[in-house]
């Protein structure tokens, strides 16, 4: 999903990260922070569109900073299947003339799971407000029997949408999506949740020193 | 149209390459990073008999004057040692490229071997140098400068030598290169400033190309009606008219409007050749960038002259790059020194104009 104009990118560290929405590039910074991962060590940007990996990639691996790189991580959502977003992760870097001393660490939202999506990870951290909320299916009902046909939701939008509705309606307080949630004081505690440890730990291995290649 | 460039040993660039040179061409990158050197490189490469060594020799601080012993030649101040790559005169600076479909050789060096010394003589056609030569040679005290075309074999085009008053003379020979068009220079753009900017006004009317002119120039400057020459102290002077009842010196307009008059002289005056250009945008707003490069773009067409031109702002070169869009007729090199090795990367316009989408810098 385009999310809107890209921002100014400029490489400042060994170790990049692209995900796609700003969400997860706070939520990976989050997790780096406490780790003591600074943007100097991991750097996170996000595409706003998985259909702009190559244009990005394209463009970025022309300018001289680039040949620094040490380690380029790409982490998508799942969406709808795994193997389709790491296939198309993979059919973007194969069209690219990437260094081949660059280690390329390519990996999906939900850690390892088939389908899904950053909201997914939030909806479980959000356990005892998501059950507050039982008529969460109903919703979707309701609202899948009235969408116009010709308006289809991903599996990923249905959880962002169920998210949104939870958030909403958190004693915690909701003002304007997602990330600014996310950025409040309140809901901080929920990043704190062993449902991100898969994340942690694919922080936590980024900074591990590439192998060296043979 | 120059279309590949190698640059072997010149100034602070060990070696380049470029390839697929655009008839219209952006050079980008930090400051330091060898766009001017390239820029004069081209200028080395491909401007004809006899700019030459005048060229050559007027950059970084060398200053050139007419010298006294020859009618149209020229002197120096200081020697070219700034030339060669770590000021070692022993290397050879190695220019080549693809100029309109033909294989073009520069190569400038002091290292001459004594064997050559009859050459040399033939060369200055001056008997009073003729007795110095084999001093100076001892000295690396001379600059020989070879051309190639085609398959030919390098020939001695000039030699730059001392002269009697303490300065620096050169001679020519004629050069195998042939008859390139002429090479417009920001030093030709700096001339338009002076007196010449008439002729160059008239040489475009003659061509009829005034009304193409009129048509750019109000891109920048709506309400131009006209430009005429009025003569003055036995000398054409170039006024604009913008139908207030006076005529206003083209000196007195806007730095911007003046800026783009003289890249569009330049671009429009003669057939062929190269227009080069430093920092093109330089005094021009940005709003005025894509009418700037319409123009352009259209003359140098009409003209069949190439423009290469420097530049430090993103804004002009998206404006390129917007203009041209897939027609292949702008591109863009951005020059990178890295750890002391010169690459250029090429930027087509739909590169440019990506690379803004998804946020990356080309600059």
């Amino acid at each position: 999903m385009n999310e809107g104009r890209s921002e100014r990118f400029s490489l400042r560290s060994k170790t990049l990260v692209l995900v796609e929405g700003r969400e997860d590039r706070f939520v990976l910074e989050q997790f780096a922070d406490q780790l003591h991962l600074g943007p100097d060590r991991i750097q996170t940007h996000p595409l706003l569109s998985k259909d702009k990996l190559f244009s990005f990639l394209h463009a970025e691996a022309k300018r001289p900073e680039f040949l620094e790189l040490e380690t380029l991580a790409i982490l998508f959502d799942a969406e709808t299947s795994r193997e389709t977003t790491l296939a198309e992760i993979n059919d973007a870097l194969q069209r690219l003339d990437l260094p081949a001393s660059l280690r390329v660490v390519i990996e999906t939202i939900p850690t390892g799971a088939q389908t899904g999506c950053l909201e997914d990870l939030m909806l479980e951290a959000l356990t005892a407000e998501t059950a507050a909320f039982p008529c969460l299916d109903e919703i979707r009902n309701c609202i899948e029997t009235n969408l116009p046909r010709s308006r289809t939701f991903s599996e990923c939008q249905w959880k962002k949408l169920q998210l949104h509705v939870v958030l909403g309606c958190s004693e915690r307080g909701y003002k304007a999506g997602l990330l600014t949630a996310l950025q409040s004081r309140e809901y901080q505690p929920i990043l704190a949740s062993r449902v991100f440890d898969p994340l942690r730990q694919f922080i936590s291995q980024l900074a591990e020193q590439p192998a060296p290649r043979a | 149209m120059l279309t590949e460039l190698r640059i072997s040993k010149f100034r602070s660039i060990h070696s380049l390459e470029m390839s697929e040179i655009a008839p219209i061409t952006l050079l980008t990158g930090k400051n330091g990073s060898g766009k001017s050197t390239v820029l004069e490189a081209i200028e080395l490469l491909v401007s004809p008999e006899p700019l030459r060594p005048a060229l050559q020799l007027r950059r970084r601080g060398i200053e050139t004057y007419p010298s006294q012993n020859t009618a149209s030649q020229v002197a120096v101040q200081a020697p070219w040692e700034s030339m060669f790559r770590g000021f070692d005169t022993t290397e050879t600076i190695a220019l080549d490229g693809l100029y309109s479909d033909r294989q073009v050789k520069a190569r400038y060096d002091t290292a001459i071997p004594a064997t050559e010394t009859s050459q040399l003589k033939l060369l200055t056609q001056n008997p009073q140098y003729v007795f110095s030569i084999q001093q100076w040679l001892s000295e690396s005290r001379l600059l020989r400068i070879r051309t190639q075309a085609d398959a030919g074999a390098l020939t001695f085009e000039s030699l730059v030598h001392p002269v009697p008053d303490g300065s620096w003379g050169w001679t020519a020979a004629l050069t195998p290169l042939g008859p390139f068009a002429g090479i417009w220079t920001n030093d030709a753009l700096d001339q338009l400033e002076r007196e010449d900017v008439a002729d160059y006004f008239g040489a475009v009317l003659q061509e009829r190309r005034g009304d193409f002119l009129l048509y750019a120039m109000r891109g920048i400057a709506p309400n131009l009606k006209s430009i005429v020459t009025v003569p003055r102290n036995k000398k054409a002077r170039l006024f604009a008219d913008f139908g207030t009842g006076k005529l206003v010196p083209v000196s007195l307009l806007g730095d911007g409007a003046i800026r783009v008059l003289k890249i569009l002289l330049a671009t429009l005056v003669g057939n062929g050749g190269v227009l080069l250009v430093d920092e093109i945008e330089s005094g021009i707003h940005y709003s005025f960038h894509e009418s700037l490069w319409r123009s352009v773009l259209e003359a140098a067409q009409l003209t069949n002259r190439q423009v290469i031109c420097t530049t430090h702002s993103g804004e002009t070169m998206l404006a390129a790059a917007r203009v041209s869009r897939d027609s292949g007729k702008i591109g863009c090199f951005r020059v990178d020194a890295i750890r002391g090795n010169h690459r250029a990367v090429r930027y087509s316009a739909a590169e440019l104009l990506d690379s803004e989408e998804v946020g990356v810098d080309p600059r």
